[in-house]
């Protein structure tokens, strides 16, 4: 119910903050709510709730789940009345018109508090969203309009990063669209994007062990200098953006899952490897490669859980 | 040093723990089934098991496979006695070069050996990493399905 709440509801678009943002709560203890409002906030819940298909292409929601970050962890009860009432998230930008607050402002104060107790007292979820296309993007070089270009047209972009997963099928389309309309996208992009490097993007030098090993019969004779992704080999690890994330999950899923196109399909392909390495291999891999091409960002707390999760998902 | 179990016998290895194990198999164990197509896990021709599941020898390096049981095709049967899968092959005459059919079979035991009876979907899709280019791939479907039959019926 949760989830399917969370891909229907609270869909935010954001917009200038023109109102006054409310005070950040602490994550309250389940305990905090009384039983029967949350199960009449879960009857309350389960009315809502699919994913919203518009001219525009399907929009799905943000994350409603009590993460203090992601979610709406920090909301108070007051900062969520006022979301479902005037269409405002907790910081007072609005969610209108992609978030319909305007179904929502004739429920009671009851069956607020009871959906407010509801959803707080769910597990909460931290959204992993795409790497953000502005100053925050944590590409270890800069990209050029050109360079967007390229990834956007053709899905690989020597210097940054190969399309796979859901955007796979994003360069698929814009590989059949008009030559000028890929360039309009990459030239906006490029001016939200930061213009200098703030990373290191050379590797360190090998510091050897198990995991050097590993990358060396695994990786390397693809991805080691000297290749040239435009002859269908990959990308150096020290310029993709997977290494430099806060989190191991793209390059964990990528490490197992390889990169395929769908049947039938032309498209980038690298071997997965969730065959041939164990669990303690893979984590042995992901922490060399995060040293030697990470460009100097901290070393991944998230890797058990995520290898785990991964596994469990196959 | 590094100890390989291949095809139920140990041997010590003395290559760099870094070196793949195709090169292992072809240059030191002399076991010759296992082919270099490209040399970087895109076609499937050196295809062996490891634990029972395929994986692409020539980026598989031998660091990864101490007190692991690797199978390449010489364990899958000889020529005088082949295995149930390569009888099918041959009963198919499913090879026209013949590169990718090492490959082929190593990649066809590992699906027949959790699931003796896969639908051809479930072949098709298994089959994918496995390349051929001279276009068997007809053949190739039908010597799986026909070990399918064959393990079925001796069971």
């Amino acid at each position: 119910v949760v989830k399917r709440l969370c891909a229907a509801t609270l869909l935010c678009v954001t917009a200038c903050a023109t109102q006054q943002a409310l005070a950040p709560v602490e994550p309250s203890a389940a305990a905090s709510f009384e039983a029967g409002l949350v199960r009449k906030g879960a009857e309350l819940a389960a009315l809502g709730g699919r994913a919203l298909r518009t001219p525009f292409g399907t929009i799905y929601g943000t994350n409603i789940t009590p993460e203090a970050e992601t979610g709406i962890g920090a909301w108070s009860e007051a900062a969520f009345r006022r979301a479902l009432r005037e269409g405002l998230d907790r910081e007072g930008r609005h969610l209108y018109p992609a978030f319909p607050y305007e179904y929502y402002t004739r429920l009671t104060d009851e069956d607020v508090g009871a959906l407010y107790a509801y959803l707080k007292t769910r597990e909460p979820v931290r959204a992993r969203t795409p790497p953000a296309l502005n100053a925050a993007n944590p590409a270890p070089l800069p990209w050029s309009g050109e360079q967007l270009f390229t990834y956007l047209r053709t899905g690989i972009e020597a210097q940054h990063a190969i399309a796979a997963g859901p955007m796979d099928p994003v360069v698929r389309n814009l590989a059949r669209v008009a030559e000028d309309d890929v360039r309009a996208l990459a030239d906006y992009f490029a001016a939200l994007l930061p213009s200098g490097p703030r990373r290191n993007a050379e590797a360190k030098p090998d510091s050897g062990g198990p995991g050097a090993a590993i990358y060396a019969g695994a990786c390397g004779t693809c991805h080691d200098r000297g290749r040239d992704a435009s002859s269908g080999s990959a990308l150096e690890l020290a310029a993709a953006s997977a290494l430099t994330l806060p989190t191991s999950a793209n390059l964990v899923r990528i490490t197992l899952e390889g990169i395929a196109p769908p049947a039938g399909e032309p498209g980038r392909s690298m071997p997965g490897f969730a065959q041939a390495l164990t669990d303690a291999q893979v984590k042995e891999l992901m922490h060399y490669s995060r040293n030697r091409f990470g460009g100097g960002a901290p070393p991944w707390s998230d890797v058990d859980e995520t290898l785990r999760k991964a596994r469990e998902a196959r | 040093m590094i100890t390989l179990e291949v095809n139920g016998k140990a041997h010590a290895v003395q290559a760099d723990p870094a070196t793949p194990l195709l090169y292992v198999l072809t240059g030191e164990l002399r076991l010759n089934g296992a082919k270099y197509g490209c040399g970087l896990g895109q076609c499937g021709a050196c295809t062996v098991l490891v634990d029972g599941e395929p994986v692409f020898s020539c980026v598989t390096p031998i660091t990864v496979l101490q007190d692991r049981k690797i199978t390449t095709l010489e364990g899958l049967g000889t020529p005088q006695t082949p295995g149930p899968v390569q009888r099918a092959f041959i009963a198919e005459q499913a090879a026209q070069c013949g590169f990718c059919i090492p490959g082929m079979i190593v990649r066809a035991q590992a699906l027949l050996g959790r699931n003796p009876a896969p639908t051809r979907e479930e072949i098709r899709a298994h089959m994918s990493p496995n390349l051929c280019r001279c276009g068997t791939h007809m053949r190739i479907l039908r010597a799986v399905e026909r070990a399918s039959r064959e393990i079925k019926a001796a069971k």
